[in-house]
């Protein structure tokens, strides 16, 4: 059978994780105080609304930084997968829940709802759904975006200039450089019980199956953290002296002018909410 | 502004001066254990010199590197019996582990362990930062560690695209940036494929000689280092029980070598043999190329030449023929397999495997064994073409039922064990498939007699030693009477009497039962050894697939081009084939029979 669309040699999982750090737009090349700054304020601005029009308004913003960045999304997909199973979640149980509860504590009995099966939804929850929605889902998906395109090292670094202590950063970025490995860990005895003849079928099995799995898993990583812990101190990171290092951040015109667009938006936001009054009072 | 200066070393190293480092009296216990794991070790190393510490597992080879640093006793728990660790005079214990950093650098087995950055550069900076450097000092040294560990054209990747021996090399220099005085490497080969490990140890060779380096490495694969090391020292049982020259030692005490256990290179294994049949009674020279040499001038005096009708044709490799009629145990028909959307893991494979076959597949890390390996047994599921194990299509029939007639030992033994005691352990496989408590009990005993582990029924998993839980994961395979064993690696971390006794099961597995092994291995003396065939993958492509002998012989320069090298045995009859052999040499037993009859036999090789 004639094979042409794939070349041979498929990257590695962890690979194909970071499969977004090496981009070239100019959101890469952003310094990464600059992301940082612009995701503060993101949630900043996104905590000023309470109407859900405003904060749709607000994730229209962050459309053009996705498209302009040429974020790959394939790689992305389980983690936005995750995002947006939590936010659905988070939705249909703020639909369910009465919309007066807000006010008064308890639901009233004559507003309009919808049984569906078990459950009943309350058009009049639907705002709080969607604004929990929008509130949640603009920082989360944001954050995605930064991080899926800047080196946790350079990460780390960021937080120093930004005077966060180094052992946190540090912290951060080992977290980041062992989560590929905790992946790889976790499908590798996850194969290994399956070929003992484990089904993984229903939850109650799933959860006897994690239960299993608990224990080689743990005592793998614990091995690997501690070879991990091991070199890092055999490496001098016990001096605890930073004071150079390999690359020095440096503003250039692209985050300027970038801070300044964040900066002139966020006083705008600014405007809407504290002096033209709008944004906070819900739909309804 | 960096310390070491390029050709700094010279050979021969002569022991002059104090030594860097220095070792007395030393004795430890780990908590956990009721005997001292090191009894008095006394040792020496001077500036410049390549020292070999080998020895079986569990001889405290590890615990002893760890001291050297700091790690011990600083980082570890356990209680000093006796003695002290001294590098440059300076009391190990009394300096803090970040101060011995900048003396004594270390890189352990696995690179994905301890390689702590995403970007090479930054990986090779770590150090430096750490011991608080200015940027201008950060840049020289990484420059520097780049050209030493010849990364310069991998200098701009993220740590997870070097490959393995790549990686190495990169824990390597991230260590060098450092600029210490010792570097000790605890199996820094073990992990790798066979291009990967000739490429770390290419990079030892070059730093020893360009910067007079000096080095402690652990290491059971002794081929390419022996003939470099200016001593080998033998531990056992927390001692020092030899340390000489590695000419010296393996001429005056190789059978009390061979007994406790080390690994010794086939080469000088053949340059001995050659050395006694002689008769001349004179030392044998362990470079590998001597013992090629000694070996063409033995079979030119010593060996009659072969009649032109004589020698056997071999022609290119082609698939072996089926051991067994009937419905094969494995079928793979134009499989393509993929991770992601951009390139084939596999690609376009056809393997046809008989049962009673014992087949093995090599080829560089990330050319697709293990993946391909997966796909057999529906732990993956290809994209195109389809898979047929011991009858089932691997697409139908879930891997829970495969698993019953296929048996998947895992690189890590730790992965696939989960149970409280290794009885249960055992009992597991067979207690889901509802089998009956008398059968299960009968069967575990059985089973685990025969893999030596009948006094271990009560003990827990994770309490036996690497080569037990070894052992243990292939009781768990063997208990459900598998057709078809697939052996992912079983030679990483583990000392040539576990995997031999391994192996020989697996060989008896296939006599009793008529049953199939497919087994991953980069250990190309023990694919000659043991394979009936070989499959060579490269890029996701099988590019060479035959009888194990037709390969080794026909497609050596192939071989040679992925860096996987055949053993000593093969390089030295390949020429000889046809002339003076009729047949490639796979083993010292393919030797010993030449070397006794004097004349080669047309016959079967292997013992």
């Amino acid at each position: 059978m004639p094979v042409s669309r794939k070349k041979a040699g498929a990257p590695s999982q962890p690979l194909y994780f970071l499969a977004n750090v090496r981009g070239t737009s100019w959101f890469h090349q952003l310094d990464p105080r600059t992301k940082v700054a612009y995701l503060a304020t993101l949630v900043l601005v996104d905590l000023l609304f309470l109407d859900p029009r405003y904060l749709f308004a607000v994730f229209l913003t962050t459309v053009p930084i996705w498209i302009t960045a040429r974020i790959n999304l394939r790689p992305l997909l389980p983690q936005i997968t995750a995002v947006a199973i939590t936010l659905l979640s988070l939705m249909l149980f703020m639909f369910s829940f009465s919309g007066a509860v807000g006010t008064s504590g308890r639901a009233d009995p004559e507003q309009e709802s919808i049984p569906f099966g078990p459950l009943v939804f309350y058009p009049a929850s639907f705002d709080i759904g969607a604004v929990q929605l929008l509130r949640m889902g603009i920082p989360m998906l944001t954050s995605l975006l930064v991080f899926a395109t800047m080196d946790p090292t350079a990460f780390a670094r960021a937080l120093n200039k930004l005077k966060v202590p180094h052992e946190i950063s540090f912290m951060i970025v080992t977290a980041l450089r062992f989560f590929p490995l905790v992946l790889e860990e976790y499908s590798n005895v996850s194969q290994a019980q399956r070929m003992r003849g484990q089904k993984p079928k229903g939850p109650i099995n799933r959860l006897r199956i994690f239960y299993r799995m608990s224990l080689p898993l743990l005592i793998v990583l614990l091995r690997k953290s501690r070879d991990m812990g091991i070199a890092v101190e055999s490496r001098g990171f016990g001096a605890r002296r930073w004071e150079g290092t390999l690359r020095i951040l440096t503003l250039n015109r692209r985050d300027y002018l970038f801070l300044a667009v964040v900066a002139a938006g966020a006083l705008l936001a600014l405007y809407v909410r504290f002096v033209l009054g709008l944004g906070w009072s819900w739909v309804i | 502004m960096l310390g070491r200066a390029a050709g700094a070393g010279s050979r021969p190293h002569e022991k002059t001066g104090d030594p860097l480092l220095k070792v007395r009296d030393l004795s430890f216990k780990y908590p956990y254990e009721p005997e001292p794991v090191l009894r008095g070790v006394n040792l020496e190393l001077f500036a410049g010199e390549l020292v070999i510490l080998a020895g079986p597992s569990g001889s405290g080879k590890s615990t002893l590197c760890r001291h050297l640093n700091g790690v011990v006793p600083h980082l570890s728990t356990g209680e000093i019996l006796s003695g002290q660790v001294l590098v440059n005079g300076l009391d190990v214990a009394q300096t803090p582990v970040h101060e011995m950093a900048t003396m004594v650098g270390m890189v352990h087995q696995n690179p994905d362990s301890q390689l702590v950055c995403l970007e090479v550069k930054d990986e090779l900076a770590f150090g430096p930062e750490n011991i608080g450097l200015s940027h201008e000092e950060i840049v020289a040294r990484v420059e520097k560690a780049l050209d030493w560990v010849r990364l310069r054209a991998a200098a701009d990747l993220l740590t997870f695209e070097c490959s393995g021996g790549q990686k190495q090399r990169l824990a390597i220099g991230s260590s060098l940036s450092l600029l210490p005085d010792l570097l000790v490497m605890d199996e820094p080969t073990t992990d790798l494929d066979p291009v990967g490990a000739h490429e770390v140890v290419a990079t030892i060779k070059e730093l020893r000689d360009e910067l007079g380096l000096t080095f402690l490495i652990v290491e059971h694969d002794l081929d390419e280092l022996l003939e470099v090391a200016d001593r080998l020292i033998v531990m056992g049982q927390g001692k020092v029980l030899f340390d000489d020259s590695p000419a010296t030692l393996l001429n005056t005490h190789y059978e009390e070598l061979e007994a406790i256990g080390l690994r010794i290179p086939q080469h000088i294994v053949v340059a001995r043999r050659l050395s006694a049949e002689t008769g001349r009674n004179r030392s044998f020279s362990i470079r590998r190329q001597d013992a090629v040499q000694a070996f063409g001038d033995w079979a030119a005096n010593s060996l009659p030449r072969i009649t032109p009708g004589a020698a056997r044709e071999v022609g290119p490799a082609e698939p072996a023929a089926a051991p067994a009629a009937g419905a094969p145990a494995l079928r793979m028909k134009d499989v393509c397999f993929s991770y992601g959307p951009s390139a084939w893991t596999i690609q376009d494979v056809n393997l046809t495997v008989q049962p009673g076959e014992f087949v093995a597949i090599v080829g560089p890390n990330g050319s697709g064994k293990s993946t391909l390996a997966k796909l057999m047994v529906s732990l993956l599921q290809p994209q195109q073409g389809t898979v047929q194990v011991v009858g089932m299509d691997t697409r139908q029939v879930p891997v829970e039922e495969i698993s019953q007639r296929v048996g998947y030992l895992f690189q890590n033994p730790d992965s696939q064990l989960f149970n409280t005691s290794v009885a249960e352990e055992v009992a597991y496989g067979m207690r889901i498939r509802h089998v009956s408590s008398d059968r299960i009990e009968s069967r575990v005993a059985e089973v685990l007699g025969l893999l030596g582990l009948e006094g271990y029924k009560e003990r827990h998993p994770f309490s036996l030693s690497r080569g037990e839980r070894q052992r243990l994961a292939m009781a768990t395979v063997l208990v459900t009477d598998p057709d078809l064993i697939i052996l992912d690696e079983p030679t990483t971390g583990q000392d040539r009497k576990t995997l031999d006794s391994l192996i020989g099961l697996m060989e008896d597995w296939i006599c009793r039962k008529q049953a199939t092994v497919l087994m991953i291995a980069h250990d190309m003396d023990l694919v000659c050894r043991h394979a009936s065939r070989t499959i060579v993958m490269s890029g996701g492509r099988i590019v060479v697939d035959g009888p194990t002998a037709d390969i080794f012989q026909s497609q050596y320069a192939a071989l040679a081009e992925l860096s996987l090298i055949p053993p000593p045995v093969v390089e030295m009859s390949v020429p000889l084939v046809g002339i003076r052999l009729p047949d490639v040499l796979l083993s010292i037993a393919d030797l010993d029979r030449v070397l006794s009859l004097k004349e080669p036999s047309g016959g079967s090789r292997r013992e």
